[in-house]
């Protein structure tokens, strides 16, 4: 769906030209999510300005479906944005506009029917969950709603890409997952391909398929999430793992590098349910036979189960670490594989 | 009472004086409206970083409205005198200060709309660029409704302007309270005249003031 063939961008600051993005190759499928992560400064904001064409590449090639956006002149890639939806971290709605006219405002640039609209804002409004909302004006609405809004006009003109600038990180944690399960199922209902990028481990964890980690106008890695994840290999990805961990308030006193990958899989489990007990872990490494080792966590009674995290990390091979945690899955434990053993 | 207070104010001057001023000041004011609107939306649009950023543009048009907001207003009016009869065809009357009202007021309001254009987000400016929004959509959906109050407040404090230089365009021929009050008032020493005049323009700024800062607060949603 969007493909990126050695991309370059600079920016000239006085003398001297400073690249943004640095030879930058990436393939999107279509209907996937595709995150892209890394620090502020590392060349992600203008990334996605250029797969749209608000600004122009230096060198490189990108295409968004049929369009081919490194020569599309002003006029076409004008008529091709309502086709592709962008969002925003500051919203970046018009205050003078209610909630239902900046839907609207999408409809009008891309020349829809007078007539049509109304219908189409009433079933956007529907769609983001915003009933009742619609004569508001933005400045009454809370940070999630504005985003909703957001997320309404993005999706007005039925776009086939949808781009997020860093859409929830000017939003609080709850409301932050609730806009990512919108997202989510928007990506599901419409097989519609959605970029986003962050700064944010959680966001790519919760929603992508795929990921890129960007650092200092290159990608440094990519693949699927799980794989990225499992398996670190550049610098700027493990401090991304260590913020996850961080915001768990794991950080200070489980420092990932300190873990003897040699000893095994690192696991996060989850207790929460119904069935959860503390006991299932010792299940486990009876059953299993595994010296099966706690490095963190918290677990706390409550008067049915347990709930909390543990880290830990099982001495297994991939096959036996399935059965492994499928045991504890039937006990309402969930797991997330934070790291494996390195294979030399 | 009004003829024990001010007994050498004919009443019907007295209005006739009224009307002029409100005449020029209305006329005036639509027209600065519009040519501030589209200098100020030029100034804003060729100033650095934005749209159609152009540094010889944008330096010609600021210059040229820099002189014109400089040149004291009394001043402005006698060096436009021939441009005024090639213009209107005579030098006298209400029709005659309006070359010279709109000249001095435009450059000044079209700084206010450049001001007000700054204020307007550059996150909204490029989310209608993405949406596939062309320069038009953008001066007329964006920039102007979102600058909205700052356009109604800084049409408010030119139109205040207006007033003073009408008075002053007054003085040299071209009527209203300005006239009546140096001509009939200060000149045959009726003060009294002078001071019905003067309450009058107090009554006409403090009715744009209230108007304005009405409008302001019904565009703002903020």
């Amino acid at each position: 769906m969007i493909e990126l063939h050695n991309v370059r961008k600079s920016f000239q600051q006085g003398r001297v030209s400073v690249p943004a993005v640095d030879g930058v190759s990436l393939s999107i499928a279509r209907g996937q999510i595709f995150g892209v992560i890394g620090y502020s400064g590392a060349g992600k904001s203008t990334l996605i300005r250029l797969i749209n064409g608000l600004e122009h590449l230096d060198s490189g090639t990108i295409t968004v479906g049929e369009l081919d956006v490194s020569r599309a002149g002003e006029a076409e890639l004008r008529r091709a944005r309502p086709k592709i939806g962008m969002i925003f971290q500051h919203f970046n709605l018009l205050w003078s506009r209610t909630v239902a006219a900046n839907i609207a405002f999408a409809l009008e640039i891309a020349g829809a029917r007078k007539a049509d609209i109304p219908g189409r804002v009433a079933e956007l409004i529907k769609l983001v969950g915003l009933e009742g909302r619609e004569h508001a004006y933005p400045s009454q609405l809370s940070g999630g709603q504005k985003q909703r809004v957001g997320i309404a006009r993005a999706l007005a003109n039925r776009p086939d890409v949808l781009l997020c600038d860093e859409a929830t990180s000017a939003l609080d944690p709850e409301t932050t997952d609730a806009i990512l399960d919108l997202l989510s199922g928007i990506n599901r209902q419409f097989g519609l391909t959605i970029v986003l990028i962050t700064h944010e481990m959680h966001v790519v964890r919760r929603i992508c398929d795929q990921v890129a980690v960007m650092d200092a106008g290159r990608i440094v890695e990519a693949g699927a999430v799980s794989e990225v994840f499992a398996r670190p290999q550049s610098e700027v990805t493990q401090r991304f793992l260590r913020q996850l961990l961080a915001g768990e308030g794991v950080g200070e006193s489980l420092d990932l590098n300190a873990v003897d990958p040699g000893q095994g899989a690192l696991v996060k489990l989850t207790y929460m349910g119904p069935q959860a007990r503390q006991a299932a872990l010792a299940d486990a490494i009876r059953h299993f036979d595994l010296p099966i080792n706690i490095l963190h966590g918290r677990v706390s009674r409550t008067r049915e189960a347990s709930v909390g995290d543990l880290y830990v990390q099982i001495p297994a091979s991939d096959e036996k670490l399935e059965e492994v945690l499928a045991f504890l899955r039937e006990r309402d434990i969930a797991s997330d594989i934070i790291g494996r053993e390195k294979r030399a | 009472m009004i003829e024990w207070l001010f007994p050498n104010l004919r009443l019907a001057q007295f209005w006739t004086a009224t009307l002029d001023t409100l005449y020029m000041t209305a006329v005036s004011g639509a027209a600065t409206f519009v040519l501030g609107l589209v200098l100020g939306t030029a100034l804003f649009l060729t100033s650095p970083g934005q749209l159609l950023a152009n540094r010889p543009v944008y330096g010609a048009l600021s210059l040229l409205t820099n002189i014109f907001r400089s040149i004291p207003f009394i001043i402005l009016i006698v060096l436009l005198i021939p441009f005024t009869r090639f213009v209107v065809g005579r030098m006298l009357g209400v029709n005659a200060a309006l070359p010279a009202l709109i000249i001095g007021a435009a450059p000044f309001y079209a700084r206010l709309v450049e001001i007000g254009f700054r204020e307007v987000a550059k996150g909204v400016i490029e989310a209608t660029r993405a949406m596939g929004g062309g320069i038009g959509t953008i001066i007329f959906k964006v920039l102007i409704p979102e600058a909205g109050p700052a356009l109604a407040s800084g049409l408010t404090v030119t139109l205040i302007s207006l007033v003073g230089y009408t008075a002053m365009a007054g003085v040299i021929g071209a009527g209203g309270l300005g006239h009546l009050a140096y001509l009939e008032g200060f000149q045959r020493n009726n003060g009294d005249v002078t001071l019905a005049a003067t309450g009058m323009v107090l009554v006409i700024v403090f009715a744009i003031q209230f108007a304005g800062d009405l409008v302001t607060r019904i565009l703002d949603k903020r």
